[in-house]
């Protein structure tokens, strides 16, 4: 591909990106703000198709928008207060959260800076060969991250069930259902 | 005073009883459309094709032109073989259930289904006040675009396949999962109680099921060293793996059938579109074309996922002397025959037996089977 094509796909897929990236935080029905992701999470996928990354294309969809995304939603769906248009954006923490996110947006920042980019196109290896790649350093270099992090979704998976079958104590005052002519 | 004796009214003739000559003369019917067929499937080899190439080169060297050429065809072919299948599935439900099905328009009825999309192109397009507009009008398109996606890499044959990823069995998992980010927009945005109560059952279905097919799919993977829909039918060509691997591949593809029924959400695993308990779960409040095109989806995921049994499972493409694409059509065919004969003889799972059967059997029976098949190939190999 010419590079003004490369560019052109690159300037697309990064409108793509940041554009329901912003949806995401403005918009005020947080469910559609959930399906903002959708083609904010495609374009990163996109993003990656263009590196030549199959296989984190592939598990980008799969993992990104076939579960997170769809558990979102759900969840979401099981929210009270969802359709309401007046519930505030932020909460009480706002002042704290702004200056710990500029902070690491300035890291982060400072990092890509500083980071020795190549200077020309590299040559990617082919998707087999990527692939077989990555499944030997997950299960060699980086067996025991890998692992953790397995350890860590399990303990979550028991922690959901053992909430999940937690004996139903007195309903909070708020889910009590509200008459209008006071409790009878 | 008596009553006259009661008598039994006469026998009306509905086609149906065992007239000989009635059956011998359909009999004769498809035995003479089949032998159509394959005198002009191994015609089609011989026609001078040669002719066509250097147009074909011509145009499918600009990669743009090629992909747009690519992606019409694979849309053209997923439009038109749901208008067969339709029919098709018209046909057999009346066959199972002894009546004729549709017989008026075109030869035994073969033009309804075109009718039937012309009617829905022409009604009314309701949108109901209180509906969320946005998510009700993209959720058909959410529906239909995973599926759509899913024919680039199915293999019709080595060279029939729109794009031939290498990571195909990957690509067709992940792209299928979003099928259920459709059904909860369509089940939210009618604004309708039993369309949500039908999009999150889909949804809970969807996402339950996708984890021991991937586990057979697995299993296929672990066999075969590659994750290539294409490099898997080549790898077929001594013996299928469902015999020549009889042992695993069996309990592999049974899983898999069961799991591939509960995600194209068919009988016995309709709960998502139950017309009896939701009214047809999260499709209640469309019509016209939108509702067609959730119908366009689900047939063609059906012939899809009747391919990729195939395609794992059953040799793809391979097959004496017919060409490629006609016995892929033929075996993915009879699948799809396999899906619609389960289809109108069980009847529907209760919601909580449908997770129980998932999490308690399915899901512990797929990591045994890939176990197995990691023993097996130890075996094998050595």
């Amino acid at each position: 591909m010419s590079t003004l094509a490369v560019m052109g796909a690159f300037l697309a897929l990064t409108v793509l990106t940041l554009f329901p990236a912003i949806m995401v935080i403005s918009t005020r029905n947080v469910l559609h703000a959930g399906f903002w992701l959708l083609p904010c999470l495609i374009g990163v996928a996109g993003l990656y198709a263009m590196l030549d990354a199959h296989f984190f294309v592939v598990a980008q969809v799969l993992v990104y928008i076939g579960a997170i995304l769809v558990l979102i939603l759900f969840s979401l769906m099981l929210t009270r207060d969802v359709m309401n248009p007046k519930a505030p954006q932020h909460n009480g923490l706002v002042g704290v959260a702004v200056p710990i996110c500029a902070t690491m947006s300035a890291i982060c920042a400072l990092l890509l800076a500083r980071h020795p980019w190549p200077a020309g196109p590299v040559a990617a290896a082919g998707a087999q060969d990527q692939t077989v790649a990555l499944g030997r350093a997950l299960i060699g270099t980086y067996a025991l991250p890998f692992e953790a992090a397995s350890v860590l979704l399990l303990a979550a998976l028991v922690g959901a069930i053992v909430l999940a079958k937690a004996p139903q104590s007195e309903p909070p005052a708020a889910e009590r259902i509200e008459c209008p002519g006071g409790e009878k | 005073m008596s009553l006259p004796p009661l008598r039994r009214p006469a026998p009306t003739r509905t086609g149906f009883e065992c007239d000989p000559a009635f059956v011998a003369g359909q009999f004769a019917a498809g035995v003479a459309v089949l032998v159509a067929a394959i005198a002009v499937a191994s015609a089609l080899p011989r026609l001078p094709w040669g002719l066509v190439d250097p147009l074909l080169v011509l145009i499918g060297s600009h990669p743009v032109i090629n992909a747009l050429i690519k992606a019409l065809t694979v849309t053209v072919f997923v439009t038109v073989h749901v208008i067969f299948l339709i029919w098709l599935e018209r046909k057999f439900a009346g066959w199972m259930q002894a009546r004729l099905g549709p017989m008026h328009v075109g030869w035994k009825g073969a033009l309804q289904t075109i009718a039937d999309a012309v009617k829905l192109l022409m009604k009314e397009d309701i949108i109901p006040t209180r509906a969320d507009r946005i998510l009700f009008i993209a959720a058909p398109f959410l529906t239909f675009m995973p599926t759509l996606l899913t024919f680039m890499v199915l293999p019709f044959s080595e060279k029939w396949v729109a794009y031939d990823f290498p990571l195909g069995i990957l690509f067709v998992l992940a792209v299928t999962t979003n099928i259920s980010l459709g059904t909860l927009a369509a089940g939210w945005g009618a604004n309708n109680k039993y369309s949500l109560l039908g999009g999150a059952r889909a949804c809970a279905q969807v996402l339950s099921y996708e984890i021991p097919m991937a586990v057979a799919m697995l299993s296929v993977v672990t066999l075969e060293g590659t994750m290539s829909l294409t490099e898997i039918v080549k790898h077929q060509q001594h013996g299928w793996n469902i015999i020549a691997h009889a042992p695993v591949m069996i309990p592999a593809f049974l899983i898999f059938m069961v799991c591939g029924l509960a995600e194209l959400n068919r009988t016995p695993f309709d709960l998502p579109e139950a017309e009896s308990e939701l009214v047809s779960g999260f499709h209640t409040e469309y019509s016209g074309m939108r509702f067609a095109f959730f119908y366009l989806g689900e047939f063609a995921a059906n012939f899809f996922t009747a391919g990729l049994a195939v395609t794992l499972f059953f040799g793809g493409w391979l097959g004496p002397w017919l060409p490629a694409p006609i016995w892929f059509g033929i075996k993915t065919i009879a699948v799809v025959t396999l899906f619609m004969w389960i289809k109108w003889t069980v009847p529907r799972l209760r919601v909580d037996q449908m997770m129980g059967f998932c999490w308690k059997f399915l899901v512990p029976a797929s990591v045994v089977v890939f176990c197995a098949t990691a023993v097996w190939v130890m075996v094998a190999g050595s």
